[in-house]
């Protein structure tokens, strides 16, 4: 696989722009370079060869089975792609005077409305870029709050210990400390556990519902009133909301305030497809500290941008990721509101259907067959007797073009397996992938020392991660330093 | 992705051709708002972006050029700022010019 | 099976300690190392910190995650293993060998095992 450099045939180009129709600018010769930038040079049929060839060595949700427990990792509809291409969409600017991008505007206020409704939220901001920076935002939401009624001692956010490593990450970004509490024998929070640690010092509580092991807490509603009780508010992270969309509401629960992932739950593409967008919603109370600007309709019905004295303050540039937003409102509308619970009720549907299965086939599900949108195998017992981990399992899973469920995730199950099948996978595909789950099954008894060295028809093989993490190899190398 | 490949595109000659075409225009710009009375504030070398005063109310300029289409100009403080790129012909250029000095006449 | 020298002694969090006279070295055993799998990254503390039986004083980042090691003693740390700073694999390959830091001025020793309790512990964890 050459990189472009290696491609570069000095005197080859592609592009032609038009010769200068104005007076050359002239410079002072100190800000102008001496030599020219080390580009690529190369024929726009080379070009594009290249990155044919790179795409077929990616694997994306277009191109197989994408169980990766916790990313949602539903099929990115192509409508959603028109509809963000719009030229009134796509080839605008931020700074534009308000005026001419009503239609923008308005998208956005659209999405913040049925995002709320979702949600069970008041206000909304599409500002933060991902989910991890919606629960940052959402954080400062909280201490704005506390700092607001002069509550400076609650310096502390809750934790259960099956959360996601963002939320402590985000809580320490955000200023606070976070206490961690266990979870019960069911995968949910130890309710005694939870009690002994809320006080005077509590912030606020940080939780996803479904959980990480696909489970939804029985206790929701008492959780939220523990911690409403001591003072402190609720963070709801979304980003297993694909399981509950249209059926329950983080608001309803007792949530203060949530995070939202566009690019999991509302069908934007991820990675390099993106970028991900993580809105924020909140109760009536926490919107004034918001992230400005917020879009308001005037008196009159226009929309306008509108800057509040009391919000936290930017969190990202201009107004988020607003083609995202776009693509996230063409989703919404194009389910409407009887796909959307659908939606939801495929996806636990399709995740009850493949841990039935794997259960039978001989995989050990922690936690039951009975689950919400993901569950988690836990392969070590398999490890104890066959030597064959989790990691062995997934790598031999890319042998037939399937991305392998979420590894070492989440952390209170060793040797963990995390798959979400999402609802946009049909039936032949969950069968499939449990033929394949079982043939490993039989390998790993059969010929399990074999399994440590798969995948075996990939382009690579397993690569030195060690190495990677420590001497990683960022930048090209010219032959002549010039 | 897409910064990448538009380098492999435009390539080492192509990305100084978008440059010298980027400062030619915003310079021929600057040159004939200067004739109008939007003084360059900075007086420092720029490349496709520069700061003028405004002689008329800026708000009202920007909402003008709107109307012919034209989205040229952000207000500051004290001024207006322009840009002029690739993409804009001398033409273009020119209309723009044509439009700031009838709404200077008024 | 991991290796598990009878002259040491280690804390529930799977670090041994020795000592000899007023100095407590500190380490992972053979369990935490192959639990963690490769060793990418150590953070440890600096000469003249202080450390408590029962905290955090330092963490390990391997391709998985990162964790923390605990101290089994309250003390001020005089000496730390600078080789692991470029060369973390050595807990790996030498976990026993391959000492974090080493703590003085000790006024409080936690509970630690001896390594028949050890060895019961880990058979349980497996």
């Amino acid at each position: 696989m050459k990189l472009l450099f290696e491609r570069s045939v000095a005197g080859r180009k592609q592009t032609i722009f038009p010769d200068l129709d104005v007076p050359e600018a002239t410079f002072d010769e100190t800000l102008i370079r001496q030599s020219a930038p080390r580009l690529p040079q190369m024929a726009e049929v080379d070009l594009g060869r290249h990155y044919t060839e790179l795409a077929k060595q990616t694997h994306g949700v277009n191109d197989g089975f994408y169980p990766l427990g916790s990313c949602t990792m539903k099929y990115n509809p192509r409508v959603n792609e028109q509809v963000a291409a719009l030229p009134g969409f796509a080839d605008i600017h931020p700074l534009q005077p308000e005026e001419t991008v009503q239609g923008c505007l308005g998208a956005m206020h659209e999405l913040e409305g049925m995002l709320a409704e979702i949600c069970g939220m008041d206000a909304m901001t599409l500002q933060p870029a991902a989910g991890a920076h919606g629960e940052y935002t959402g954080l400062l939401l909280i201490r704005a709050h506390h700092l607001a009624n002069g509550d400076t001692g609650r310096t502390k956010i809750i934790v259960p210990d099956s959360a996601h490593g963002t939320n402590p990450a985000s809580a320490v970004m955000a200023g606070f400390t976070v206490v961690s509490v266990p979870s019960d024998a069911q995968g949910g929070v130890d309710l005694d556990a939870l009690r002994a640690a809320v006080g005077p010092d509590t912030a606020g509580l940080m939780l996803t519902n479904p959980n990480t092991l696909g489970l939804f807490d029985p206790n929701i509603v008492e959780i939220c009133q523990i911690i409403h009780e001591a003072g402190g508010l609720c963070y709801y992270d979304g980003a297993n909301l694909n399981a509950v969309m249209g059926h329950a509401r983080p608001g309803d629960m007792g949530f203060d305030c949530v995070h939202v992932n566009l690019h999991k739950t509302f069908s934007t593409p991820h990675g390099g497809g993106g970028p991900g967008s993580g809105p924020v919603g909140c109760k009536a109370f926490l919107a004034p500290y918001l992230p400005n600007p917020r879009v308001v309709e005037r008196p009159d019905g226009t929309l306008a941008f509108s800057c509040d004295e009391q919000s936290v303050g930017k969190v990202r540039s201009f107004y988020g990721n607003f083609l995202v937003a776009v693509r996230a409102l063409a989703y919404i509308l194009t389910l409407g509101r009887e796909g959307i619970p659908e939606a939801s009720a495929s996806a636990v549907l399709n995740a009850n259907y493949l841990a039935h299965f794997l259960s039978e086939a001989g995989y050990v599900l922690p936690y039951g067959e009975r689950c919400m949108h993901e569950f988690v195998i836990d392969v070590g017992p398999l490890k104890a007797e066959t030597g064959v981990s989790a990691m062995d399992v997934a790598k031999r899973l890319l042998d037939f073009g399937v991305h392998p469920p979420t590894m070492y995730f989440p952390l209170i199950v060793h040797e963990a397996l995390m798959a979400e099948p999402t609802e946009t996978e049909s039936r032949e595909t969950l069968d499939e992938f449990v033929g394949l789950m079982t043939g490993i099954l039989k390998e790993a008894h059969e010929d399990g020392e074999r399994l440590h060295s798969a995948p075996f028809t990939c382009p690579i093989g397993r690569p030195d991660e060690v190495k990677a993490a420590r001497k990683p190899h960022v930048r090209y190398e010219f032959d002549e330093e010039g | 992705m897409t910064a990448s490949v538009y380098l492999a595109a435009v390539g080492p000659e192509g990305l100084a051709q978008v440059a010298r075409l980027c400062a030619g225009h915003a310079h021929y710009l600057a040159e004939k708002l200067a004739e109008l009375g939007f003084a360059p504030m900075s007086g420092k070398p720029f490349f496709n972006e520069f700061l003028t005063s405004c002689p008329v109310d800026a708000h009202q300029l920007v909402n003008r050029l709107a109307e012919h289409g034209i989205l040229a100009g952000l207000p500051t403080h004290d001024g207006i700022l322009w840009c002029a790129t690739e993409l804009n012909t001398r033409a273009e250029i020119d209309r723009v010019v044509s439009v700031v000095k009838e709404v200077c006449d008024r | 099976m991991s290796v598990i020298p009878a002259e040491l002694s280690y804390t529930t969090s799977h670090e041994w300690v020795s000592v000899e006279g007023d100095t407590y070295t500190i380490g992972l055993t053979d369990f935490a190392q192959d639990a963690l799998g490769d060793l990418v990254f150590v953070n440890l503390p600096m000469e003249g910190d202080e450390v408590v039986a029962g905290e955090a004083f330092a963490d390990v980042e391997s391709v998985k995650a990162v964790s923390d090691v605990f101290s089994p003693v309250t003390g001020t740390v005089v000496q730390i293993n600078e080789d692991l700073l470029d060369a973390p694999e050595a807990i790996n390959e030498d976990p026993y060998g391959a000492w974090l830091v080493r703590v003085e001025e000790v006024s409080e020793v936690g509970d630690l095992l001896d390594a028949d309790a050890y060895e019961a512990l880990c058979a349980q964890e497996a």
